[in-house]
């Protein structure tokens, strides 16, 4: 079918007031599937909160880095 | 039909499509369009699963009815599951009408208990809604992705929708052949408003609902051509004479390893 897939970042909080952890990645193809995917595949602790949010929608707020969060190990701006 | 009569029946009907439900969606694990619909697919059967038993549960306690899945000898055409499962589904288009209509359907089912008089059931329905709401998501979803894409998989996925309609048309049964059920107050809502309820929903989820073989029907949608009702079956919910495919049950059962069976 060939359906365009977009990644998005998963952030939890374990307890309200808990600093929110990155706690993965996903694929998917839009936002309504990724929040069905979210928390079925993250579901190993009982989260109190759980956001998910396109990658391309993160934006470096670093002096040194610009545009949207890369994949892993890729940082914008920043000398190989 | 007694309201008791009628209790246990769709009691029956719905513990027997959640079995059916949950091996399709365990099927699909494996095969999907990405590593995440697999997850999901596999979460939603351990739901469906689960819902089983709570639901056998209540049909042991309150009406000495035991449906074991593992111990079941009753024939295809004993079982009381809507027809759209009875054979593999051959697609993920498939997958998805299940999930988006046969899903639902059983959910608008228990959702109709849920402020109802009838406490063992209303008791548990709200933790099964809760697990429910990221089926639905996840059928709405993929409805209206494939179905916005346009192409042959929308075609298919129409297809798929119609069939699965027509069968959930079918378990819903004919007009007022409830209405005891909700005049006793075990229910708010009758199989006839449930039924417009979803296709009202399918509606809602596709361009054309023409194309699934919806039709506009007052304020709401209805199937195009409703169902001959000469030969319904009150007791299996059903129009279809038939029933699950023999190696599906022999999967659920276990029969090949009925050796290795507690006894």
């Amino acid at each position: 079918m060939g359906v365009p897939e977009r990644v998005f970042e998963v952030f939890a909080r374990i307890a309200p007031g808990d600093p929110m952890s990155h706690v993965g990645t996903l694929n998917a193809p839009g936002i309504e599937l990724a929040r069905v995917y979210a928390w079925r595949i993250y579901d190993e602790e009982d989260w109190a909160e759980m956001w998910v949010a396109p990658r391309d929608a993160i934006l470096s707020a670093h002096p040194d880095h610009e545009g949207p969060l890369p994949a892993p190990g890729r940082l914008a701006g920043k000398p190989a | 039909m007694s309201s008791e009569e009628s209790l246990r029946t769709t009691l029956v009907a719905l513990s027997d499509t959640k079995l059916l439900l949950g091996y399709h969606y365990g099927e699909w694990t494996f095969g999907p369009p990405a590593i995440e619909a697999g997850i999901a697919a596999c979460s939603m059967a351990q739901e469906e699963f689960g819902h089983t038993r709570l639901l056998d549960g209540i049909l042991k306690r309150e009406f000495e009815l035991e449906i074991d899945p593992l111990a079941d000898d009753r024939p295809p055409e004993a079982m009381a599951s809507i027809a759209f499962l009875d054979r593999p589904l051959g697609s993920w288009t498939g997958l998805v009408a299940a999930n988006a209509v046969v899903d639902m359907a059983l959910s608008l089912v228990l959702g109709s208990f849920e402020g109802g008089s009838y406490a063992p059931l209303a008791r548990v329905v709200p933790k099964m809604l809760l697990e429910e709401r990221f089926h639905a998501e996840h059928a709405d979803g993929w409805v209206r992705l494939i179905d916005s894409r346009g192409g042959d998989a929308a075609v298919r996925l129409h297809d798929a929708l119609g069939r699965a309609l027509a069968a959930t048309a079918a378990f819903f049964g004919p007009p007022d052949h409830d209405a005891e059920l909700v005049r006793a107050g075990a229910r708010d809502a009758g199989d006839d408003v449930l039924r417009r309820r979803l296709c009202g929903r399918i509606a809602s989820l596709v361009v054309d609902p023409a194309a699934v073989g919806l039709a506009a029907d007052g304020d709401g949608w209805s199937p195009a051509a409703e169902p001959d009702w000469g030969g319904w079956d009150a007791h299996r919910r059903r129009l279809d004479p038939g029933g699950p495919r023999r190696e599906i049950l022999d999967e659920l059962r276990g029969t090949k390893n009925v050796a290795f069976k507690s006894a």
